[in-house]
């Protein structure tokens, strides 16, 4: 997939317009206990364990746009997910819906904002009830809030599918296994319009479908997000998808933003040393072009055991002294550009330069 | 827009349409009914019909089928075709009590020990397998489903506090559990079956268990969660049908437990005296010493417990190849 947006085209209007960010968090955190358990609280020495999946993450979506986010996998991106459509209690943190906090309600507060949050999964062919036709499937979440009578939901079943374009009139009384995985992407898509939300996570909703339709998911999802104003928080570890349809960016690193910003400035001139290595590993589809390795060495550590300092500098080709002792704090390296890394700092001396990697 | 409080939730449909740009269309409601009322209508019976078909492909289990009906058919109309009461002691001609007469045109089982007729004892020994086999089925799969339900959804303390009692009641030992309880109860068909229900819930609710933990992990769960949909919503709807072969299956199994364990405990002397269960029948044969030469009065029960016993378990085979697709050989 090549990019299809003219260098700079819409960076001034999205900022002139700043519309207000449908779904944010602050400071947001999960953490997840080890050994939970009566043995193991008795074996165990010290305070309990837990995996820092998320591990302190702002993040703001606004309507009517994609927000990328982008990590290797284990990275927290899924989780940051589910936590923001509380499938996850948040540890830490507090997250607004249209500046309403939501972070810890329960009961008939949760039924609503569960009515305006939404979530897509990887999984399409896992998604669905295998029992259920696409017309029941989409109808549930009407009947599950009570929203109109057998007439209206019956309507709104069908306008929901015909915005996915699937023809209600052939798929309606289908069942999930007679459908392709696109098709049953397209419906899981509907399921969750039908409810009319606000703020939709899509946690790499195209990864496990064929390359060849990938593109008309990604094009559906674009033009839901302008047409019916949602926020979308589209996860992948795909760059050029994200580059496809993505306003802006975020880079996830062991449980933290490392940089976030507008998707073409971010992927054009990476500025963290992850991102350059995550740039560096995207094909060019052009067999003349030469481009510099960057490898990464090791594994991502145990979200256990976060390295002190910058959690990347076990394997940051470019580590210094500070990065050990110091977290480097967010520097805007470039006008509504941001990096956590040292290297942008002006009392220490870059090693190496943003732009050289590409 | 702020969170509706509880009072206007109920109100959520004209908070919707007016939240909302995008409200529902009136004029397209003929067409949308029209759209899903052309579907194929599915009776609430199709999965039965659907599961029929299948066994009808596996032979044993036609024979099972065939086995169990026309058993059932016999046991139905028991009352109405048995040829004598089957406690009324038979007179041969000389006035002297028909003992152990070998199978004759007028008897066609012969008589046991006591000169009761063996045929009719037999054909009413059918009705009490039927109803101690499916009362205890019955019982058995609705415990297990409930309790493996509600263990494996919810997990954490509940699950630990039901699947300890389960350990608990497993490790109990079938038959001297089941001895000493009637003893102490008394012999009733009512007793009987208490003790096999409380013997057969244990393993049905851990395998029902087992099949809803991993239910409960596909990716549809969690989207009906993020949907807002109740844990009622949840268990009932997208997880028990999707459990039901299992639980249906370890019902089938518990069929055959409980009719051999009735048969079991009134061979032994603890069953229903007043009852001529199939077990009774060979019970007296054994304690009157007739066993090794009344073949008439031995052979219907056995007969008729191995070819129930075996039919139930060719059914639960086939059945078990139809929920489990690995076990399935041929393309559907």
């Amino acid at each position: 997939m090549t990019t299809r947006r003219e260098p700079g085209n819409s960076l001034d209007q999205d900022r002139a317009a700043t519309p207000a960010p449908v779904i944010e968090a602050k400071g947001l955190k999960k953490h997840f206990p080890v050994d939970t358990g009566v043995i193991a609280a008795l074996v165990r020495r010290g305070p309990p364990r837990t995996v820092k999946a998320i591990d302190g993450v702002d993040v703001s979506v606004s309507s009517r746009s994609i927000f990328g986010l982008v990590g290797e996998s284990g990275c927290g991106k899924s989780t940051l997910g589910m936590t923001l459509v509380r499938l996850y209690e948040p540890t830490a943190g507090r997250i607004f819906l249209s500046g309403e906090e939501v972070t810890h309600i329960h009961g008939d507060g949760l039924q609503q904002f569960r009515r305006r949050a939404q979530i897509i999964f990887q999984d399409p062919y896992g998604s669905l009830n295998p029992r259920l036709t696409v017309g029941e499937a989409v109808e549930e979440p009407l009947k599950i809030h009570g929203i109109g009578d057998r007439a209206e939901r019956a309507v709104r079943v069908v306008e929901s599918l015909e915005r996915v374009n699937l023809q209600p009139r052939h798929f309606l009384h289908r069942y999930p296994h007679e459908l392709s995985g696109g098709q049953r992407q397209r419906a899981v898509i509907a399921r969750t319009l039908v409810l009319k939300p606000d703020f939709v996570v899509a946690d790499e909703p195209i990864s496990m479908l064929d390359v060849s339709i990938r593109a008309g998911i990604l094009d559906l999802l674009e033009m839901l997000s302008k047409d019916l104003g949602l926020g979308v928080l589209y996860v992948s570890h795909d760059i050029s998808t994200v580059r496809y349809v993505c306003d802006r960016v975020a880079i996830m690193y062991l449980g933290v933003f490392v940089e976030h910003g507008e998707t073409d400035e971010v992927i054009d001139y990476p500025a963290h040393p992850y991102t350059q290595a995550l740039m560096a590993a995207v094909p060019i589809a052009d067999p003349t072009a030469t481009r510099r390795r960057v490898e990464l060495p090791g594994e991502v550590p145990t979200p256990i055991d976060i390295p002190s300092g910058c959690r990347f500098r076990t394997r940051c080709p470019c580590v210094m002294d500070i990065c050990s002792r110091v977290a480097p704090p967010w520097q805007e390296v470039n006008p509504g550009h941001h990096v956590v890394c040292h290297l942008y700092q002006s009392s220490v001396t870059p090693t190496r330069l943003a732009k050289e990697a590409r | 827009m702020t969170l509706l409080k509880k009072s206007k939730i109920r109100r959520a449909s004209a908070v919707y349409s007016e939240d909302r740009a995008v409200a529902f269309d009136p004029s397209r409601v003929q067409e949308a009914m029209a759209i899903w009322a052309a579907g194929r209508s599915r009776s609430v019976f199709a999965p039965l019909i659907e599961t029929f078909g299948l066994l009808v492909k596996d032979r044993m289990a036609v024979v099972g089928m065939a086995v169990i009906a026309t058993l059932a058919v016999v046991g139905i109309l028991g009352p109405l075709i048995v040829p004598l009461h089957p406690f009324q002691a038979l007179r041969a001609p000389d006035g002297t009590m028909l003992r152990l007469a070998e199978p004759s045109a007028a008897h066609p089982f012969g008589t046991d020990y006591f000169a009761h007729s063996v045929l009719s004892q037999f054909i009413l020994g059918i009705r009490i397998a039927f109803l101690v086999g499916l009362s205890a089925a019955i019982a058995v799969g609705l415990i297990s489903t409930v309790l493996g339900l509600v263990s494996g959804y919810f997990g954490g303390y509940l699950d630990d506090a039901i699947m300890r009692l389960v350990d608990i009641a497993l490790s109990i030992p079938t038959l001297p559990f089941a001895i000493v309880m009637v003893a102490v109860l008394g012999p009733s068909l009512t007793n009987v079956l208490f003790v096999i229900i409380l013997l057969y819930w244990r393993n049905g609710a851990r395998i029902v268990r087992s099949a809803v933990l991993t239910q409960k992990q596909r990716p549809f769960i969690a989207a009906a969660r993020a949907l807002g949909a109740s844990h009622w919503r949840i268990m009932t709807y997208h997880i028990l049908p999707n459990v039901l072969p299992v639980a249906f299956l370890w019902m089938t199994m518990s069929i055959a437990f409980a009719v051999l364990t009735e048969a079991s405990l009134s061979f032994i002397g603890l069953g229903d005296p007043n009852m001529a269960s199939w077990g009774q029948m060979l019970n007296l044969a054994f304690q009157t010493a007739s066993i090794r030469s009344a073949w008439w009065w031995v052979l219907p029960p056995s007969l008729g417990l191995i070819l129930l016993i075996s039919s139930i378990y060719f059914i639960g085979r086939a059945f078990e190849e139809k929920t489990n697709p690995r076990l399935r050989k041929r393309a559907a």
